[in-house]
């Protein structure tokens, strides 16, 4: 499973890209929206794991847009925002199962991942 | 009128609340990646891949200077938690200016607009409301903010006037401000308790707050109760 991570704060997102990346996943990571929208388009990941609100953009946006060019991308929500409206934006779209608050437990992101790629397989085996 | 401006104060106070925690929280998840990235290099290093020593000093360091990022922010919410103790006392224009900025860097920073404190090149204080200072020219930073184009810098400064203090917020492109966006009845009433005045100039590119050296009657006052309550 190849997996983009999309945050504007650098520190954390290469941070969490290389701990992932120790653990034998394949990881691509960005802070800027734009050129995760250039990585996806270059070469479709299974899994996006995005910021919910990043300047400029907002994760919700930058998930339809990765959507139009990669149909079949999974994707799991990251917040700092503890409100109930965040919580319900968010979990509208990625579902209650595919949203974390930061700071995260590691072991929480990949048990997530772990059932997104098993839904993804699922998916394939069934067409 | 007066306990609409208490009734939204206190949202303007929680509201400021939240985006600190935000913030905050955004700090202690990268100190949580990098404390878990030692974690797992040691681990690693237990099985037998090489550590450098280099790494882990980056990796402390890292976590340092987000934990003086945090301290900054705690910093700031102190200042703002302390701008309700008085209801009126003498209060640094050019200080309150950068505090109120930097409440606000985070809100400006989702449309990518950078906000800008220049200090005045005096000490320059007034007589007023800590708290309700830092609300009106919140409201107007928000106004200016929320009206602007994307990919500009705002800038705050102040300077001495015969009665008082002049705030000039200004853009580097023209404000696109509305009767609803600036000087709405709250704002309007706001500036009324301060005994302040906000205008937009004509070229529509500034916003400018002047408020008066002693404002006499800085605490709202809910209606039914006197003045020297």
């Amino acid at each position: 499973m190849r997996i983009l991570l999309v945050d504007d704060e650098t520190e954390f997102v290469s941070a969490l890209a290389e701990r992932l990346s120790l653990r034998g996943i394949d990881v691509d990571w960005s802070s800027d929206p734009e050129t995760a929208v250039q990585k996806a388009a270059d070469d479709c990941h299974d899994l996006a794991v995005l910021d919910m609100k990043m300047p400029g953009v907002n994760g919700i946006d930058l998930k339809k847009r990765l959507q139009a060019t990669c149909p079949r991308m999974r994707f799991i929500f990251l917040t700092g925002h503890g409100s109930e409206d965040s919580f319900k934006a968010g979990t509208s779209e990625a579902g209650p199962d595919n949203y974390l608050l930061k700071p995260i437990r590691i072991e929480d992101l990949l048990a997530k991942i772990s059932i997104a790629f098993q839904q993804q397989r699922k998916e394939g085996s069934d067409e | 009128m007066s306990e609409s401006i208490a009734a939204n104060g206190l949202q303007f106070f929680g509201a400021m609340i939240a985006s600190i925690s935000h913030e905050m929280k955004n700090r202690m998840a990268i100190i949580n990646e990098n404390a878990g990235l030692l974690e797992d290099l040691v681990q690693m290093h237990e099985s037998g891949r090489p550590l450098s020593p280099e790494r882990l000093t980056r990796l402390a360091g890292a976590i340092k200077s987000q934990i003086a990022n945090a301290d900054g922010i705690i910093k700031k919410l102190n200042r703002l938690a302390h701008s309700v103790d008085d209801d009126r006392r003498s209060t640094e224009v050019g200080d309150t200016l950068s505090l109120t900025a930097a409440l606000f860097q985070r809100l400006a920073g989702q449309r990518a607009i950078k906000l800008e404190a220049l200090d005045p090149p005096e000490p320059l204080t007034v007589t007023t409301s800590p708290f309700f200072l830092i609300y009106l020219i919140g409201s107007c930073l928000d106004a200016g903010i929320q009206a602007g184009e994307p990919d500009q810098t705002l800038s705050l400064d102040c300077a001495r006037t015969p009665d008082g203090a002049e705030i000039r917020l200004t853009g580097e492109k023209p404000l696109n401000l509305t009767p609803d966006t600036l000087l709405n009845a709250e704002q309007a009433a706001l500036a009324a308790q301060l005994g302040a005045e906000v205008t937009r100039d004509p070229e529509g590119n500034r916003i400018l707050i002047r408020i008066p050296k002693h404002n006499g009657s800085a605490r709202p006052v809910i209606s039914g109760a006197s003045a020297n309550d």
